[in-house]
């Protein structure tokens, strides 16, 4: 019998012939793998051929469900997307919430996995309450497969994520009326248009990093509804209510407090005066209009409405009015349908980090970005390149010209047409559009010249909004980071904005901090358990064993969850070496090993390419790989870790 | 016992005083009692002290001026004490080295039938405030200890206890259970907060004490207490801080910055000065006059810090913000 909080099986569908089944997953992987981004990297080695095109239609896109999911506890509601990315060619995972991951778990899997392209756009309906079983007693999942039907999408092409899956849930209600609800996920135009950054949405929130959209997109795929009625068996169903009421109540704790009260914008402000805080292409690290965009004043100036996850008590997302007169990005002249949610990372990327410190500017670009379904991040990062590109006169129009017979863009710094201009011809891969769509990596190899020297990305994943050379655990972490410069997977950023380290001076130190925080990342993101619950555990292990021990029935120690977290970290790790990996991409840019900041409290600081290979030399040891990075042959049998 | 209508009063309590001066003073090198405090010794600025403390405590309860109560000096046998400055009554600790409690018995038997309480200090404060002492005394109320608890400590030599709890002190030495928390346990305890302190002491510098030669030094250098027998002789050096709040800082706070001084030498003594100019802070930013744990402190924007004892310059910038930072 399998564990509780599992069906022990994923549903693997052909979107090019429509067929779908089950996979047993053995319960040893479930318990080594846990979920999410465990189980998703587990999934990735099986079933992603070995040096494949991540846009081919072999090329996998996994959604990973957890133990936890449709469990009571806060937060849980989660799902990792997991492919190799377009973008950088190597392992990417990002994890979504909310309705999508309940449904999904009802229609009886622990992950999806498709596979396969379809002729047209199509869209994926994979029915787990079809209308025979609608009304019928709940059942733990039944033994059969859950209808998996494709049907078109040609009338959603086009659209908005948000606006399709308006759409396909208006269209199913009609098509398929009684039962469980539908929960739908989608792509926006930069996904079809493939876009090495697009990102793949649900219920508002979206699976942003890495380019899965465009996989998505890849496989002509405009969107996808689950429903289900099956529902898993929870091992000590009395332990795990009473550990949820105790999570929730701790969740509206002094550990949260931000989160709930400003949310993730209250960073800006901070970073700045502490000088952290990216700025023009990193060429600073404050910016002198953060006033104006920082959560405080936001919150002061405009029309704020808090929001949540699915089975969140927590609510961290800060929806944000538009300002009079301004226009629907996909309707112009009518008034906006949405209010923006806004986080650090658009914030800091489509505003400072492109020289932008009007905050409506930068509103209207976040909208922008959901509406086209774009990565914020990547969006940010490639067009602030760009803008330092052409003031430095490298982008001649004649070789790059903005959008052909059409008037010319102004490339520049602290414009906000530059900014919005450029996300519409990304997303259309339109005159130079088409190569921003690339990313910066690729953008800088076609530019040329000292180009790549100061292309803001590490594995070609565009740098978060942490400046590397004063927050020198993090500098690390994106360096050895599996899917690039990223911040969710490593965590460093705790080891950098705490005591007894030093962030403008990594060392060996630094790098055993670091590993803490992502071992730490690796299970959370595993579980699946939102980071921002993090605050409420004093100790992680200890206290998210006899958690999982409720849910599974499982015998499981804290040190049993350390071995997990770590072979998770390095299954991630053995993926990118199987595609290729070599020890030359840990590292960052040029520009961070030779330009010191100048401004603020980091004024001076500096990251010495010996001091990144020392620290990075320090994380290998630690970590058990050979000295220059990689995942011992014997380490790798002792995980069960093959090439296919 | 009635007096006015409507009013009830206690029965007057006669308040001594207590100074422990028989440490073996190892780290210093040489015996406390004897170092000088401007042009006093050591003993004889907290001997001051106390005894004023008692003289403003009684002042408060009565209507004319009031004498100091009787106070008690109690050394190792045979330990060779410096002057006083005022009548004081020696006593010896009956067996050395064996922590406040030995003492502490010894002068509540000598104070027996002479005070009905005492407060009670070591010979180590050259910061100890009278009104620290008179605050004190004022907190006891019905209970039979009055301690403090700052920065997560008890602070039994800076507190004030009942004649009384001589039976149960003597009781926890013949077990040998000689940690003060066992006799809190023991015996109805007010603890005091930091809080309760403020008013009467803003640096908390009267719990400032050395057991090093530098601990001393950096003591009465940067001492800055603003009154007191003790600050007067250490002299004072103003030292103010501005701390700077962010996101959840400045909600609570209602305010971008504040100054805070003249006595922030340290963090424990400006985070001390910061929770009482903004109470509100309180249970979030602040836990028990420190920082909370989902808080951190960069010290001018530069590396976190959070130890009580970290030494501030006047004019440093301690920015607030919050632990998780994640996006
Ligand atoms: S804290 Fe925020 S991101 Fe996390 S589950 Fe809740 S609403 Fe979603």
């Amino acid at each position: 019998m399998t564990a509780g909080g599992y069906f022990g099986r994923y549903l693997r569908i052909d979107v090019g012939t429509g067929e779908a089944r089950f996979i047993d997953i053995p319960e040893s992987i479930l318990r080594h793998y846990i979920g999410g981004v465990g189980l998703g990297a587990w999934l990735l080695l099986k079933e992603a051929p070995p040096g494949v095109d991540p846009l081919a239609p072999e090329a996998p896109l996994i959604f990973a469900l957890s133990p936890f999911v449709g469990t009571p506890l806060t937060t849980s509601a989660k799902f990792a997307v997991v492919a190799k990315s377009p973008l950088t060619n190597r392992i990417n995972d990002a994890l979504s919430s909310s309705h999508f991951a309940i449904a999904a778990k009802r229609a009886g899997m622990d992950a999806l996995v498709l596979v396969g392209a379809c002729r047209e756009p199509g869209v994926l309906i994979i029915d787990g309450d079809p209308p025979a079983a609608a009304g019928a007693t709940r059942s733990n999942a039944g033994a059969t497969a859950p209808v998996a039907r494709m049907e078109s999408g040609a009338d959603l092409w086009g659209l908005s994520a948000a606006d399709a899956q308006e759409r396909l849930k208006e269209r199913l209600r009609s098509t398929h009326a009684g039962g469980a609800p539908f929960h739908t996920a989608a792509i926006g135009p930069a996904g079809e248009n493939l876009v090495r950054f697009a990102t793949l949405s649900n219920d508002g929130r979206h699976a942003g990093r890495g380019g899965l959209g465009a996989v998505m997109g890849s496989k002509r795929l405009k969107a996808m509804a689950v429903r289900g009625r099956a529902f898993v068996p929870l091992a000590d169903p009395k332990t795990v209510h009473a550990a949820a009421t105790d999570l929730s109540a701790r969740s509206f704790g002094p550990a949260t407090e931000k989160y709930r009260e400003l949310g993730t914008v209250a960073n800006l402000l901070a970073f700045n005066r502490l000088a952290v805080l990216p700025t023009r292409n990193f060429q600073d690290s404050t910016f002198e209009a953060a006033a104006a965009l920082s959560a405080e004043q936001l919150a002061a100036t405009r029309q704020r409405t808090r929001s949540s996850c699915a089975a969140c008590t927590i609510g961290c997302e800060n929806v944000y009015g538009r300002r009079p007169g301004a226009e629907d990005p996909a309707r112009p002249g009518e008034p906006p349908k949405r209010g923006v949610r806004l986080e650090y990372e658009s914030l800091f990327a489509l505003g400072p980090l492109c020289g932008i410190g009007d905050p409506d500017a930068v509103l209207e670009a976040a909208a922008l970005c959901d509406e086209l379904g774009i990565d914020t991040i990547s969006a940010g990062g490639t067009i602030a390149f760009a803008m330092e590109c052409a003031g430095r006169g490298m982008l001649d129009p004649a070789r790059f010209p903005t959008a052909p017979g059409a008037a010319p863009v102004p490339i520049e710094f602290g414009n906000p047409r530059s900014l919005l201009e450029l996300l519409r011809l990304i997303a259309r891969r339109d005159g130079i559009g088409d190569l921003l769509a690339e990313g910066s990596r690729r953008a800088a190899a076609v530019i040329g010249g000292d180009a790549p020297s100061f292309a803001p990305h590490v594995k070609g994943l565009e740098i978060p909004g942490y400046e590397p050379r004063a927050l020198q655990a993090m500098a690390l972490g994106f360096a050895v980071g599996t899917r690039g410069a990223d911040h969710n997977r490593s965590s460093a950023y705790e080891a950098d904005f705490s005591e007894g380290g030093n962030r403008l001076a990594g060392d060996a130190d630094t790098a055993r901090r670091a590993i803490v925080t992502e071992d730490r990342a690796a299970l959370m993101d595993s579980l699946i358990l939102c980071k921002f619950l993090r605050g409420v555990f004093s100790d992680l292990f200890e206290e998210a064993a006899p958690l999982l021990r409720a849910v599974t029935g499982w015998d499981l120690s804290p040190a049993e969850l350390h071995d997990a977290a770590r072979r998770i970290v390095t299954a991630r790790k053995w993926f990118n070496e199987r595609e290729g990996w070599t020890p030359a991409e840990d590292t960052l840019p040029e520009r961070f090993l030779r330009e010191p900041l100048r401004d603020g409290a980091s004024a001076g600081a500096t990251l010495s390419r010996q001091r990144l290979s020392e620290m990075i030399a320090a994380y290998n040891r630690e970590r058990g790989f050979s000295p220059d990075g990689h995942v011992p042959g014997a380490m790798r049998t002792g995980l069960g870790l093959t090439a296919r | 016992m009635r007096s006015d209508i409507g009013h009830t009063t206690r029965p007057v309590i006669r308040f001594g005083g207590i100074v422990l001066a028989g440490g073996r003073s190892s780290r210093m090198g040489r015996p406390k009692a004897w170092l000088p405090v401007g042009d006093r010794t050591m003993l004889a600025t907290v001997a001051g002290a106390v005894a004023e403390g008692l003289r403003g405590a009684g002042s408060r309860l009565a209507t004319a001026p009031q004498p100091a109560g009787p106070i008690v000096i109690v050394g190792a046998p045979g330990q060779d004490l410096p002057p006083a400055g005022l009548p004081v009554l020696r006593v010896d600790d009956d067996v050395e080295g064996e922590g406040p409690l030995r003492g502490l018995a010894a002068g509540l038997g000598a104070l027996t039938g002479k005070a009905d309480a005492a407060y009670v200090s070591s010979c180590d404060v050259p910061l100890l405030k009278p009104a620290f002492v008179a605050r004190m005394i004022a907190l006891l109320g019905d209970a039979d200890i009055a301690v403090p608890l700052v920065d997560d400590r008890h602070h039994p030599l800076a507190a004030v206890y009942r004649i009384g709890v001589l039976e149960t002190v003597r009781d926890l030495l013949a077990r040998n259970q000689r940690r003060p928390f066992f006799l809190f346990e023991r015996r109805p305890t007010r603890v005091v907060t930091a809080t309760d302190l403020l008013a009467a002491d803003p640096g908390l510098d009267s719990l400032r004490n050395f057991n090093t030669p530098e601990e001393y030094d950096r003591l009465l250098a940067g001492g800055g207490a603003s009154s007191g027998a003790g600050a007067a002789a250490a002299g004072s050096a103003a030292t103010s801080v501005v701390f700077e709040f962010y996101g959840v800082a400045r909600l609570r706070s209602g305010r971008e910055r504040i100054e805070v001084g003249p006595a922030a030498t340290t963090l424990g003594a400006a985070l001390t000065a910061l929770e009482r100019a903004c109470p509100s802070l309180s249970g979030t930013v602040l836990e028990a006059g420190r920082l909370g744990r989902h808080f951190r402190l960069s010290l001018n924007g530069g590396q976190f810090v959070s130890a009580p004892d970290q030494p501030l310059a006047a004019g440093d910038t301690l920015v607030v913000l919050s632990a998780e930072v994640g996006g």
